[in-house]
């Protein structure tokens, strides 16, 4: 997992005989030589990514058995080999009591020349340069120099720090993960192919139900058809359903159509009965249907079929 | 390339399927919904032009009610461009009911009627549409 980069972060110099270490919070560290080997060569390439393939023939036969990471950085026409091992530095770490997660980047003391410009007083061990190369020794080799405390508020400033990253699992672990992440990408993609294909298929199933029923396409189209026969199924419908209801329930009591009227939604029926109870049968039976009105004998049933 | 960022870019990868494959989802879901819909006006219109604009059968009505009415009760008869207009005189009830069936059960569009008794004989003048 990669951990954001924030200079603010405090820098721990690791050196094989430190003391134990308590919880420090996010920390970067400074590596002593002893935990890793340099190598300067030139090579046929131009690129960083070309020159790591030469790696591990650049230190062969020159590391001891181990697990080894590279950082290769170009130097104008040579490039620098730096190799360490992962999972020995982390032992160390952890027998340090640092937490490998709260480690965020790696520095190389080699590469802050700054650093250990003045030789530094490390307990029973002593970090000098020696022609420009970080090296640690041991005090009685340099009896006579002045020594100098650790820094521990050192940033390191090299432009060519490494920002290389330790994970809390395993490299192993991070392949088997992304390979899932993967599957499931891939997995994703059919999916939603599959997805794609059914949608095509929607579409063309659709088009040609369209296709055959012989209708515009657009829904704007389509509306206007489905309101305009709505419409007339609707008032038609009404027309028939009331006037048929009015008509049924007169000759029900043997009342005579006399007149029949239907204009503008409106209909207005005449009827004649041999007697008022028949008038009254009429009525009751039609309720709330239009208004009823007896007039000169005759019974006029008005109904308004715009009113809802 | 580092292990941490083929991570880094395998997760960036799969996030974007899961959002691809989301999309795509609502899309088929949507398209599916706007489909039926369509669908289901469609065959409501199809059914409602079945009723109301099927002029075979009204202008077979039509012509059939032209032949059973004695041309003597006929004072007008026009059917043209889909609007029948008439007016019949003098009808024994047994014609002015068969006249007033038709027109009722055959979907045309019914835009007036006006009947009158006359002692026994029915005056008839009628507009539909279809």
């Amino acid at each position: 997992m990669n951990l954001s980069i924030n200079r603010k972060k405090k820098t721990l110099f690791i050196y094989k005989n430190m003391p134990k270490m308590g919880n420090l919070g996010n920390i970067n560290i400074l590596l002593s030589p002893e935990f890793y080997w340099i190598q300067k060569v030139k090579l046929p390439v131009k690129f960083t990514f070309q020159a790591k393939k030469f790696s591990n023939s650049v230190f062969e036969g020159l590391l001891p058995e181990g697990n080894y990471e590279y950082l290769i950085i170009k130097e104008s026409d040579e490039f620098l080999f730096l190799a360490y091992d992962l999972e020995k530095l982390k032992e160390f770490l952890i027998s340090k009591d640092i937490k490998i997660e709260s480690v965020s980047k790696i520095y190389f003391t080699d590469l802050e020349k700054e650093f250990f410009k003045k030789p530094v007083d490390l307990g029973e061990k002593v970090l000098i340069d020696i022609e420009g190369e970080a090296t640690i020794l041991n005090k009685k080799f340099i009896a006579d120099t002045t020594l100098y405390p650790l820094n521990r508020n050192y940033t390191p400033k090299s432009t060519y720090a490494t920002i290389h990253t330790i994970s809390f699992i395993s490299k192993k672990q991070i392949y088997i993960l992304s390979g899932i992440t993967i599957l499931a990408t891939f997995l994703n993609f059919i999916e939603a192919l599959r997805y794609n294909i059914e949608l095509s298929k929607m579409n063309k199933s659709y088009q040609k139900f369209i296709e055959e029923s012989k209708l515009p396409t657009s829904s704007y189209q389509l509306d206007s058809i489905h309101n305009k026969y709505k419409n007339i199924d609707k008032k038609q419908k009404k027309i028939r359903e009331v006037t048929t209801k009015i008509i049924k329930t007169i000759t029900k009591y043997d009342g005579i159509i006399e007149e029949f009227d239907l204009k503008d939604g409106k209909v207005t029926i005449l009827v004649s009965a041999k007697n008022n109870s028949i008038y009254n049968s009429i009525k009751a039976e039609l309720g709330k249907i239009g208004t009823k009105q007896i007039m000169n004998n005759i019974l006029h049933i008005k109904v308004n079929l715009n009113e809802s | 390339m580092r292990a941490e960022y083929f991570l880094t870019l395998s997760f960036t990868l799969f996030i974007i399927s899961l959002y691809y494959l989301h999309i795509t989802k609502e899309n088929i879901l949507e398209r599916e919904n706007e489909i039926v819909k369509k669908r289901e006006k469609i065959i409501e219109i199809k059914e409602l032009k079945r009723n109301w604009g099927n002029r075979k059968r009204v202008v077979a009505v039509i012509d059939n009610m032209r032949r059973y009415v004695n041309p003597k009760y006929i004072k007008n008869f026009n059917n043209r461009n889909g609007l029948f207009e008439a007016s019949f005189r003098d009808l024994p009830p047994s014609l002015y009911n068969a006249i007033m069936k038709d027109v009722w059960n055959t979907r045309m569009q019914i835009i007036s009627f006006h009947s009158r008794k006359l002692i026994d004989k029915y005056e008839v003048t009628l507009k539909c549409k279809y």
